[in-house]
């Protein structure tokens, strides 16, 4: 499965488009990680444990994507775009959405 | 006065490691550019339409928390309103931080450039405060791998 | 076509003003502006509660604030010390001073809303004669007469609100303190009116001022006993010890006043009657 943020592939034709796909992710790191990063409040710095805990949930909102992208028959998901957003203190949701198509 | 004491061995605290980290970041992203130039990224949407590149999506994502000095300094200028510079510098360093560790997903993949760079901000720790206090930025492209070398 | 990253000159997004030079402006400013407002909405809060009339004050004590342990002789004896004080301290019409005591072992006394003020045996049995007594009462009195309880409360209540207006993001709090400060600082204002007003009091009483500054020795000794030491000025409720102490040899001289005259004793059942107040208090009568 080819997944790109570009509208077109170099020397490929799409042959169908089959709409939008997308995949969501919500995770919260345990209390730990956010008492440590309480602390890192005070002395600034990378928080990485958030970074870890945002590319983890990245990387599953990309799996469902492909997941629905393979459901509707598509061999590569064109224009795919991120977007964040805290839904609670400590947690955050990682939408990923795209457009499905069939290359030839 | 407990309090008072507490409060500015924060500050003071928050003040000198903060600004010790800041500059050391500053360092290694100086650096680290330097070698990363030769990896064009551009925020173009239409490549080069050559065959022999293939593609993969190469993302970079860090989370940056600014340090106590830095936030009362911020809540300060709250109150009078006009260029919060203590937060240009913490999302200066998110964003090409940000860049520069999906460059180096792209080198990894022996890629030549990444094209359609796009930036995504949010504040993390929301609700706790009103202030930002730590942000994430991520920053994801499409890298172009010349796959005549291969 | 041609693609590169040539490396881009620092300083264009960000701003190289030092932080401490901001700090310092920023800071000060905002001290500045938290102490201006706070003494003028506490002047304003405190000319507001001059107008409450006196009578509606004493709706105002909170329930179990004033427990009285006293027996009937000690307290016919306060009484009566106290209408002599209040003689001499000019109570505007309507008035009225009631002292209660406490069989407590803190070491305070206080006057609150309602022209109440509650005596505490700790501090009581550590009173060498009435004299001091009589300063100590004439003190309390003297909040009560110039109705510094309900100006206190309205100028606390004023800055409070102010404080918490401006100050009110959490990162801020530590600064809405100054405004603590400001309000300690008339705190300590009035603590010299009503000391001024307990000697003229004192004097008149007996004729002379001997015995007032017992008072103040006994609380500075207690505070040494306590090792607790006082805090700076700045932080204090009440003017430092020495200066009460110093103030009191000046007025003295000021006004030309006897320093020097017999010390009237306390009657011979006060210490009695103290233990006995601290027996009631101990066990409460149903």
């Amino acid at each position: 499965m080819l997944i790109t943020n570009l509208e077109m592939v170099p020397g490929r034709r799409v042959l169908e488009h089959l709409g939008l796909v997308q995949g969501s992710s919500v995770r919260a790191k345990h209390v730990g990680r956010d008492i440590m990063a309480g602390l890192k409040n005070i002395f600034g710095g990378e928080l990485k444990g958030y970074t870890e805990l945002l590319q983890e949930s990245r990387e599953e909102a990309m799996d469902r994507m492909q997941s629905q992208a393979e459901a509707v028959g598509a061999n590569a998901v064109l224009n795919v775009r991120f977007s964040t957003s805290s839904v609670a203190q400590g947690a955050a949701e990682i939408y990923v959405y795209g457009t499905a198509v069939r290359l030839e | 006065m407990v309090d008072l004491i507490v409060f500015l061995v924060l500050l003071s605290l928050g003040y000198l490691v903060g600004r010790h980290a800041e500059k050391k970041h500053y360092r290694s992203i100086i650096e680290r550019e330097t070698r990363l130039n030769a990896l064009p990224a551009m925020a173009m949407r239409s490549p080069p339409m050559k065959e022999y590149y293939s593609q993969a999506l190469v993302t970079g994502n860090v989370v940056i928390s600014v340090d106590y000095f830095k936030r009362f300094l911020a809540a300060l200028r709250n109150l009078f309103g006009g260029r919060v510079t203590s937060y240009e510098s913490l999302l200066d360093r998110a964003r090409r931080e940000a860049l520069l560790r999906m460059k180096a997903q792209a080198e990894a993949l022996g890629a030549k450039m990444v094209f359609n760079v796009k930036y995504e901000t949010a504040s993390i720790s929301k609700g706790r405060r009103q202030t930002i206090g730590s942000v994430e930025v991520l920053a994801y492209g499409t890298a172009l791998i010349d796959t005549r070398r291969q | 076509m041609k693609y590169s990253n040539p490396q881009i000159p620092e300083g264009i997004n960000t701003s190289d003003s030092h932080p401490l030079k901001e700090f310092v402006l920023l800071a000060g400013g905002a001290l500045l502006l938290l102490v201006v407002l706070a003494w003028g909405f506490g002047e304003a809060g405190a000319r507001l509660a001059r107008f409450l009339p006196f009578e509606s004050e004493a709706g105002l004590v909170p329930e179990g604030v004033l427990q009285s342990d006293a027996g009937p002789e000690l307290q016919r004896y306060i009484d009566e010390l106290a209408t002599r004080v209040s003689a001499e301290l000019a109570l505007p019409p309507g008035m009225q001073v009631n002292v209660h005591v406490s069989g407590g072992d803190t070491f305070n006394a206080f006057a609150t809303l309602g022209g109440n003020v509650l005596l505490f045996r700790g501090l009581l049995e550590a009173l060498p004669n009435e004299n001091a007594l009589a300063m100590l009462m004439a003190h309390e009195i003297a909040h009560v007469v110039h109705r510094d309880p309900i100006v206190g409360i309205g100028r606390g209540a004023a800055i409070q609100i102010v404080a918490g207006l401006v100050f009110g993001d959490p990162d801020l709090a530590v600064l809405g303190q100054a405004g603590i400060y400001t309000q300690l600082h008339f705190n300590r204002d009035m603590e010299r009116d009503a000391d001024a007003a307990a000697l003229r009091a004192v004097n008149g009483l007996y004729g002379h001022v001997s015995g007032a500054a017992d008072l103040f020795k006994v609380i500075q000794s207690e505070r040494r006993e306590q090792g607790g030491g006082e805090p700076p000025a700045i932080f204090s409720s009440h003017p430092l010890d020495q200066q009460r102490l110093q103030a009191i040899t000046d007025t003295v001289r000021e006004h030309g006043w006897r320093a020097d005259g017999p010390i009237t004793a306390l009657p011979a059942a006060y210490a009695e009657w103290l233990r006995d107040a601290a027996r009631r208090h101990d066990k409460p009568a149903d």
